[in-house]
């Protein structure tokens, strides 16, 4: 008996000091208490020039500013300049600077620091891409800057965003060498990251706009979604990206608002436009129309996504008009009248030309080459299934028939020429499409300064693209964030950029 | 003793040779390219051919895995991470105190748990207790590990809110639900090794011998029977310990601790060799140090072994 009180004190003990400790849900956090943002990746570095990881970029927009930022709607707004200029030949760009910024060590913004972060860009390959286009840049005075580019194009403003501006002492003193440490202009100011785990913020008080309504934050790195989500649940986590598997458990949870954005991001078949019979357009254009879209979407993709056209939306995507593009619905009759005219009346078994669609197994798109599968199965195609580990490497290299595979893009049509131009082959173009005229449509269109007959030039080329199939464009993927019911949150349709926590605020 | 244990530890270069060798040349052949998960698919060819000149990858194979070795012999350097530039030792070791604590308090866990209910498990054997315990640890061994830690999360984070549901900043109290994730299964391991081989002991002679010169029966379990049917559950443990600390890949997943097993994973998704190499070099190097552990272990458990040491 005394035995067995015994274990009964101690079990009431243990249970007690895990209910004192516990650092689970239900507790209120104060407004000092870290807002919690969660990040699926983990952080790489705090060197802007040697990273391209979505983590280390989500406390740059934070602690960093960058000339200009691009907005929702496409168009690109001031930032650390307060306006620029064009010259009439389009090479030359002269942006005047906001004279108030200061970095977190109290130095003010001048233009020799923006010369400086731009050429830490140029030098270094990881952002190359955003920068190739500069062939050089020189400060005019404290509060100018000009740069001059080797080609013409609209990207090169879409892409300040991408380059943030760094204090040249800070990087100077540190022989680039801050692979834990930041000092930008921006709102927040880093307090201290473990790469592994967790970047802590806290709000930057002489900020030239003010400082902002949230006084610290923290970006946490949970390497399991359905971890995360419980986080969230708890209470541990304040904001999240949430899969949409996992919306079932939120859905009906009042503590939380929920909204869904419209991304810069594709799922797509790609085609290989060089493998006989996908060579033949009419092949392509029937395994469009034979692709149930709506379909995929509920069933692969939890409904959350909207059915694509193109690998680009018209929602936030400028020059992107399909008003003289035909329309390409789920249509298996005209499929098989396009299969028939194609030389295939009775149709098509792909493992006689040796095509299969390449799969990445364990994913949404593994789900959505499966239903895909049916709808072929239904207007006489037979297309077998191989799982991938290497999609980006199997797609650039052209070694693949058909395949799943995302693709991002950006808020200007002028960005996918890497995808339908030649210039795109060995890299983005995983069609292997060569046409004289889609290359000639997107220099015209690049060179052009009007916006409107830019415009018109895109609205030609894409009902052309789209009647040329070069993939099966399946679906935008729409992101799911939910925060706490204590703060009022932003979401922006950026993979990359999709949090200004300066814009955020405590809920009354 | 001490010229077995100098060469077991001399025995460790060829081993830790071959393991660099064949992680190098699977890291090497097996498909992707660095340059392109580190830059990302919209990266330009030029900046990816840029990037490979940097990190040597433009040498042939056994070129760069003899830099490599030269560089550890000469200078005890092996490379910095593709991914983060750091010297891989520093994004190595900071992670080595989270996997050495799951690891060691997994296997106490899994210690203190199958080896005393192994025992009675043993002496009680064919009783209600004894089916209860071997249906048990079976389900036990055979639970999926994501399972059972999702399953603690719910009950002790999401639904009780006791425990933290990830992480490390709780202290000690984060690390209770994934030992008790990583050592369950192994102490039900050496709950059934245990029983088996106690089953073996105390039908002995000299177990009878003992019960019958009225020698007390705890003595006969505990001092006599146990310290035979030991040697076993020793390579158990052993072999345990160093499954734990590279293999709880999926505890530190699920539980996002910062550990090895976690760097490993995100290493080889990022094609990163010289993590990947830097981290499977270490766990070598200690799966061998505690298997030596195990050994010279074996001489206080076994005076005949201590014996044949000597010669």
């Amino acid at each position: 008996m005394k035995k067995k009180i015994v274990v009964l004190l101690v079990l009431v003990m243990v249970v007690g000091m895990f209910t004192a400790c516990g650092g689970g849900g239900g507790s209120a956090k104060s407004e000092d208490d870290p807002v919690v943002v969660y990040t699926p990746d983990i952080f790489n570095t705090m060197v802007p020039y040697d990273t391209t990881a979505n983590s280390d970029q989500m406390v740059f927009d934070q602690v960093y500013e960058t000339l200009a930022v691009t907005q929702d709607d496409g168009s690109v707004k001031a930032c650390l300049a307060t306006d620029w200029t064009i010259s009439d030949d389009g090479l030359e760009y002269t942006f005047n600077l906001v004279k108030d910024a200061t970095f977190h060590n109290g130095e003010n913004m001048k233009a020799s620091d923006v010369v400086f972060s731009y050429e830490k860009f140029m030098e270094t390959a990881a952002k190359k891409n955003f920068v190739e286009m500069i062939s050089s840049v020189e400060a005019v005075d404290d509060y100018t800057v000009k740069f001059t580019l080797s080609k013409v194009t609209p990207l090169f403003l879409v892409y300040t965003n991408e380059v943030p501006i760094m204090s040249e002492k800070f990087v100077t003193e540190n022989n680039g060498e801050f692979n834990d440490k930041a000092c930008g202009t921006g709102p927040y100011e880093l307090v201290s990251i473990d790469l592994a785990t967790a970047a802590e913020l806290t709000r930057y008080e002489d900020y030239r706009l003010g400082a902002a309504a949230i006084p610290n934050v923290e970006i946490r790195y949970v390497s399991d979604t359905s971890t995360a989500t419980v986080q969230l649940e708890t209470g541990e986590m304040d904001v999240m990206k949430v899969e949409p598997t996992q919306m079932e458990s939120l859905e009906n949870n009042d503590n939380f608002s929920i909204e869904e954005v419209q991304t810069l991001k594709t799922a797509v078949f790609a085609i290989n436009c060089t493998v006989e019979p996908l060579d033949n357009k009419l092949v392509r254009q029937a395994l469009n129309y034979a692709c149930d879209k709506q379909s995929i979407i509920d069933v692969a993709y939890e409904g959350y996504a909207t059915v694509a056209q193109l690998q680009a939306s018209d929602a936030n995507c400028f020059g992107v008009d399909f008003s003289e593009a035909e329309e390409v619905t789920y249509d298996p009759e005209k499929a098989k009248e396009l299969l028939a005219e194609a030389g295939y009346p009775d149709g098509l078994n792909f493992s006689d030309y040796g095509v299969v669609l390449d799969v990445m197994g364990g994913t949404y798109l593994e789900k959505a080459a499966q239903i895909y599968q049916q709808n072929l199965a239904e207007i006489g195609v037979t297309l077998e299934l191989r799982n991938t580990s290497t999609p980006d490497e199997d797609a650039e290299s052209g070694n693949f028939a058909m395949m799943t595979q995302t693709l991002s893009y950006r808020a200007d049509f002028s960005y996918n020429v890497c995808q339908y131009g030649t210039s795109g082959i060995g890299g983005n173009n995983f069609s292997q499409l060569s046409d004289p005229y889609i290359d000639e449509m997107f220099a015209k269109a690049e060179s052009e300064g009007d916006q409107a007959t830019r415009q018109e030039l895109y609205k030609e080329l894409i009902a052309y693209i789209i009647d040329q199939a070069p993939s099966v464009p399946i679906f935008h993927h729409e992101l799911i964030y939910a925060w706490s019911n204590r703060l009022n949150c932003v979401v922006h349709d950026s993979t990359v950029h999709p949090y200004y926590i300066y814009e955020w605020s405590f809920a009354e | 003793m001490v010229k077995y244990t100098v060469k077991r530890l001399l025995l460790l270069i060829p081993i830790l040779l071959g393991v660099a060798f064949i992680i190098f040349t699977i890291m090497d052949f097996t498909p992707g390219d660095p340059a392109i998960r580190i830059l990302g698919p919209e990266s330009s060819v030029e900046a990816r051919e840029q990037l490979r000149v940097e990190l040597g990858l433009n040498q042939p194979f056994l070129i760069r895995f003899f830099e490599y070795i030269k560089d550890i012999v000469l200078n005890l350097d092996f490379g910095e991470s593709y991914r983060t530039g750091n010297p891989v030792f520093e994004d190595v070791f900071a992670r080595v105190p989270v996997s050495l604590t799951l690891a060691f308090s997994g296997m106490v866990l899994a210690t203190v748990m199958g080896l005393p209910l192994g025992v009675y498990s043993a002496v009680k054997q064919y009783s209600k207790s004894d089916s209860f315990l071997r249906v048990a640890s079976t389900v036990l061994v055979a639970m999926p590990t994501f399972w059972l830690a999702m399953l603690l999360i719910l009950v002790f984070a999401l639904y009780l809110g006791w425990l933290p549901s990830g992480g490390v900043t709780a202290g000690w109290m984060s690390y209770i639900l994934p030992t008790i994730t990583v050592g369950v299964p192994y102490g039900s391991k050496i709950l059934r090794m245990t029983r088996s081989t106690m089953l073996e002991e105390i039908r002995q002679d000299y177990v009878r011998t003992a019960r019958a010169k009225g020698v007390p029966e705890k003595v006969v379990i505990y001092k006599h029977s146990l310290q035979n049917a030991l040697l076993p559950v020793i390579t158990t443990i052993g072999t345990s310990f160093g499954a734990i600390m590279g293999g709880s890949v999926i505890a530190e997943s699920v539980f996002n601790m910062p550990g090895l097993g976690q760097l490993i994973v995100l290493s080889i998704e990022a094609k990163d060799t010289p993590c990947v190499l830097a981290c499977v070099l270490l766990l070598a190097f200690f799966f061998a140090v505690v298997m030596l552990l195990v050994d010279l272990f074996y001489a206080f458990v076994d005076p005949r072994i201590k014996a044949k040491y000597s010669k």
